[in-house]
């Protein structure tokens, strides 16, 4: 148990770091910013409570919030899909339940679970965070068109770390 | 009350969950203040070193560039040295001069951390209270204005760029004298708009802008940009004028903060007036 926490923090400083130093400054014609930290509250274990999931969610906004100067816009978007998260795998929950161990990956689930269930959340956590960056629906069409190619992007590599560097974890 | 307690009892993961949500837009709200002196910004000390030593590696791909404009920032300057003028007069006059003050001087700045890309963009630079920044002061580069220092801590400031929702600088086009203020709509980190200037201004593509002086903020008379188009919406008094910013905001490294010696006597005098009209 303590190793995996351990590997959990090490990640949550890791994506942190690649947020605010790689992705924030990735600049494809103003339109494409990509938020792959958010992958961290996607494979978090099935079984995490969700008060844990929660707090989770809202400290690592915080966290990329301290580095964007966003106030908490970070955290509202990561803190609703942290929310909402448990609700979508209970919702999708097998017959015979989820194994203890599990965790949402491809690897586990295979890729037709996994696509919708990561595509739901990063297009919600980014449009709320377009919108409240924006916060006004006036520009709407340059808002959406940035949250939906973003979070296209974003599930690109997502789909990337998942393939490169998640390991067999099924016991 | 034993059913409220239960009611919140059986919600009470929905009940943090709105608490963390009020937790974040009470942040929001307040970030978007002047002078709340606040450590959840870049402005801080961890935050700070992370983009300094990221900044350290990332300067040596920047190095031409930042030489190719520090040198011709020198020549500039070399150009205004009285010894590389020549005297037109035949007499020399030695003035003692006590009749100009030193009215603003300038702290050199290095840029760790800049964005151009979001709605609200801000830099953070490697000078802060120590160095003598402070809040509201305006900050220049080489080629133009870059934005108004928000928060400072011992070492490191954070600057509202002229790309931001809020930014609203006085502006004049240099030869009419007419006075608007510069906005930015989101789009074009390189471009910016000029608000105000009545339609019966004679315009003409390529005309500068530079700042006023008006607001205490800015020295009068540094160059921001070019007008790179004009046009009139039907029925509206005023043009919308679109500015190609000198300054390239992706690629500034190199800043100076302004220190403005007066600008505390012209504020509260300027503050005074309009108490007195309330």
């Amino acid at each position: 148990m303590t190793t995996d926490m351990l590997k959990y923090v090490w990640q949550f400083i890791l994506l942190c770091l690649l947020q605010v130093l790689i992705f924030n400054n990735l600049n494809l014609g103003g339109y494409v910013n990509p938020f792959p930290y958010i992958y961290l509250i996607l494979m978090l274990p099935i079984s995490m409570g969700r008060i844990p999931v929660l707090l989770v969610g809202f400290f690592l906004g915080l966290t990329v919030d301290v580095f964007s100067n966003t106030g908490g816009m970070h955290a509202a978007a990561t803190t609703l899909i942290a929310f909402y998260r448990p609700l979508y795998i209970k919702a999708q929950s097998p017959r015979e339940g989820y194994e203890l161990t599990a965790v949402p990956s491809i690897k586990q689930f295979g890729i037709t679970w996994f696509i919708p269930y990561a595509l739901l959340l990063v297009v919600m956590h980014h449009s709320v965070l377009f919108l409240l960056e924006a916060f006004r629906f006036s520009d709407f069409f340059h808002t959406f068109l940035k949250a939906v190619l973003s979070s296209g992007l974003t599930m690109v590599i997502i789909v990337f770390i998942e393939y490169m560097f998640v390991n067999e974890r099924r016991r | 009350m034993k059913n409220i307690l239960l009611f919140i009892y059986r919600n009470h993961v929905f009940f943090v969950f709105l608490l963390l949500e009020l937790a974040c837009f009470w942040l929001i709200v307040r970030n978007n203040n002047f002078h709340r002196g606040s450590m959840l910004n870049s402005s801080n000390q961890v935050a700070g070193s992370i983009y300094e030593f990221n900044n350290g590696i990332t300067e040596y791909f920047k190095l031409k560039t930042i030489n190719d404009e520090l040198a011709l920032e020198n020549a500039t300057l070399r150009s205004m040295l009285s010894s590389s003028k020549y005297t037109v007069s035949t007499t020399n006059y030695t003035v003692r001069d006590s009749v100009s003050r030193q009215h603003y001087t300038y702290v050199p700045a290095k840029v760790v951390n800049n964005s151009t890309d979001r709605r609200s963009n801000y830099l953070t630079i490697d000078r802060g209270l120590l160095q003598g920044v402070q809040p509201e002061m305006a900050v220049l580069s080489s080629a133009g204005i870059v934005g108004i220092v928000k928060d400072v801590s011992k070492n490191f400031a954070t600057v509202i760029s002229v790309l931001h929702k809020n930014s609203s600088i006085s502006a004049k086009l240099a030869n009419t004298g007419y006075i608007g203020s510069l906005t930015w709509d989101g789009r074009d980190p390189q471009v910016v708009q000029l608000m105000d200037i009545p339609n019966h201004v004679e315009l003409a593509e390529g005309m500068v802008v530079q700042t006023s002086g008006y607001s205490a903020m800015f020295p009068a008379g540094i160059a921001i940009g070019k007008v790179r188009s004009f046009s009139i919406k039907e029925g509206d008094n005023f043009y919308s004028i679109e500015v190609d910013l000198f300054t390239d905001m992706n690629a500034v490294s190199v800043v100076y903060v302004v220190n403005n010696m007066m600008g505390a006597e012209q504020q509260e005098l300027e503050l005074q007036a309009q108490t007195d009209d309330n």
